[in-house]
């Protein structure tokens, strides 16, 4: 967070550190969903 | 007709209108206590995620993150993160403890301290704790639901009378409609609310400033300090920041109503699906923060709780008394239903786990309707008082609430992965914890060196319940093994 707490550079208009937590937002379902199928996997 | 009347008409036609399919889709099912508090473990993936996702959209996020991001900036961005933080943990937690309560019969939380720890007291001690402390959560949405009403009688009613009139419609929509109730009209309020927020975080942003980003680049030229996080601040810094997404992302699991929620899945294996995306409905939060910053701009001047008005005040200024209307009435029910569901919840865990547990009363069905009524009216009346003496805004009544639940984590966890955790080290580590949150409320304490305070009690907590667990006498073997056993077992096993 101490680096990514910033206003510039603006992402679609956003400031850097808003945009930064709504991307890891979207990302994280990703992420678990693999998680997911990796864990059924062993099953 | 005028404003004030027609204002107020269209929100009261929406709730009227959801007490309606609430009382329809409540005489569906006969209520056992199963069926009333866990809806009979039946829930597959969908109705879980309209439970689970529905718990999310309430009158806080509807004023509350619009009044923080209008009140304090940056700070607001902890509602969007918590979430997904607790989803993540609720991923590899949750399931344990579904199999845990499937195995044992478990209803409440209370159950799950008192089987784990061989204590119906241990039980009642998380009841009574989770009970108190949900008032604070009652009096936000109180708050919440008064502030729209004074607003849509475009101050035709005044403060005082509205909270009563809030206190009334909860206590008739609760009544009404009970828990399998307030799980159809969930899907009312739903939709209503997310029209509402969307609404709020896309056409207001256009229409005033030609985009949702416009208002950003607004905000940046008046108050460029309101974007990011604030590394000087004595309360709402960086590390007030980073505790407070880490306390509420793993308290997010300990209000009464959450584990009936979990007890409620019909799989170990729905609630996994369900939180590999819930994460997603997080973003419709960000909407709210664009709400609350167009409102900074066009409403200025607003502080202390008032903040919790700008986005409707933008709205009661600028749009006809129908807007403002169906506004309200979306808001109203974002307050109403989490309230009766948390209302119905919290005293179901009393019941079980103090009156009926720890003192052993067994009363009929409808006896025990009736102390489940006077309980939420209890409740209520709590909320109240709440409301007179402490004046916060939303986001810090919240606040007071997950730093209260939060305290049963040490607990929880060591219940899975500590054997030698002992009921009297778990129960004195809560009573300090709750000691330390209580303390910070009374002297307006939220931080502790930019550490959020409910995480400096969760702290002195976890070390109260080790050297008391370690010199009270060690657990039976026998109950730890069993729970741990169906905790950790193979989805596929056998019951």
């Amino acid at each position: 967070m101490p680096f990514v707490n910033r206003d510039e550079p603006h992402i679609i208009g956003l400031p850097f550190v808003f945009a930064w937590i709504i991307a890891w937002i979207i990302v994280t379902p990703a992420f678990m969903w693999v998680i997911h199928r990796v864990i059924e996997g062993r099953r | 007709l005028s404003a004030p009347i027609i204002a107020i008409g269209v929100a009261a036609s929406i709730i009227a209108f959801a007490i309606a399919v609430g009382l329809v889709g409540g005489r569906l099912k006969q209520s056992s206590p199963t069926e009333f508090l866990v809806a009979g473990r039946s829930l597959g993936a969908l109705l879980l995620w309209l439970l689970l996702a529905g718990e999310i959209y309430t009158t806080f996020t509807f004023l509350g993150a619009a009044g923080w991001a209008y009140g304090k900036g940056a700070p607001v961005y902890y509602i969007l993160c918590y979430g997904p933080v607790a989803y993540i943990i609720g991923y590899f937690v949750m399931p344990l403890a579904w199999k845990v309560g499937h195995r044992f019969g478990l209803l409440t939380i209370g159950d799950f301290f008192a089987t784990r720890y061989a204590s119906t007291a241990l039980g009642a001690i998380v009841a009574i704790v989770g009970f108190v402390f949900l008032i604070p959560y009652i009096t936000l949405q109180l708050s919440g639901l008064q502030t729209l009403l004074s607003i849509a009688g475009y101050g035709a009613i005044d403060a005082q009378l509205a909270v009563i009139i809030a206190v009334l419609v909860i206590a008739l929509f609760v009544f009404a409609t009970g828990l399998r109730g307030a799980a159809w009209t969930a899907i009312v309020k739903d939709a209503v609310v997310l029209a509402g927020v969307i609404f709020a975080g896309v056409f207001l942003p256009i229409h005033f400033f030609g985009s949702p980003a416009g208002v950003i680049e607004k905000v940046g030229a008046i108050k460029p300090q309101w974007l990011t996080l604030s590394t000087t601040d004595q309360t709402y810094n960086l590390t007030w920041f980073i505790s407070t997404v880490i306390l509420n992302g793993i308290a997010f699991f300990l209000f009464p109503q959450s584990l009936m929620s979990v007890y409620s899945a019909k799989s170990a294996d729905s609630l996994r699906r369900n939180y590999v995306w819930l994460p997603l409905y997080n973003v419709m939060l960000a909407l709210m923060v664009f709400a609350g910053l167009t409102a900074l701009i066009v409403v200025p001047g607003l502080s202390g709780t008032s903040v919790d008005q700008s986005f409707v005040s933008v709205v009661a200024k600028y749009y006809p008394p129908w807007v403002l209307g169906a506004i309200a009435g979306a808001g109203s029910l974002a307050a109403l239903v989490p309230v009766s569901v948390q209302l119905l919840g919290a005293s179901g865990l009393f019941v079980k786990n103090v009156v009926e547990d720890a003192f052993s009363w067994q009363g009929s069905e409808r006896q025990r309707t009736l102390v489940v009524r006077a309980l939420v009216l209890a409740l209520a009346a709590g909320a109240l008082v709440l409301w007179v003496f402490l004046k916060t805004t939303l986001v810090e009544l919240l606040l007071i609430a997950y730093n209260g639940m939060a305290q049963f984590v040490p607990g929880f966890a060591a219940a899975f992965w500590w054997r030698r955790a002992t009921a009297a080290g778990v129960g004195a580590g809560i009573a300090v914890g709750i000691a330390i949150c209580i303390y910070g409320v009374l002297a307006k304490v939220q931080a502790v060196f930019g550490v959020n305070i409910g995480l400096v009690a969760l702290a002195v907590n976890a070390i109260v319940m080790y050297v008391v667990s370690v010199v009270t006498k060690a657990p039976q073997p026998v109950v730890v093994d069993a729970f741990r056993s169906a905790a950790f077992a193979d989805d596929a096993t056998p019951n």
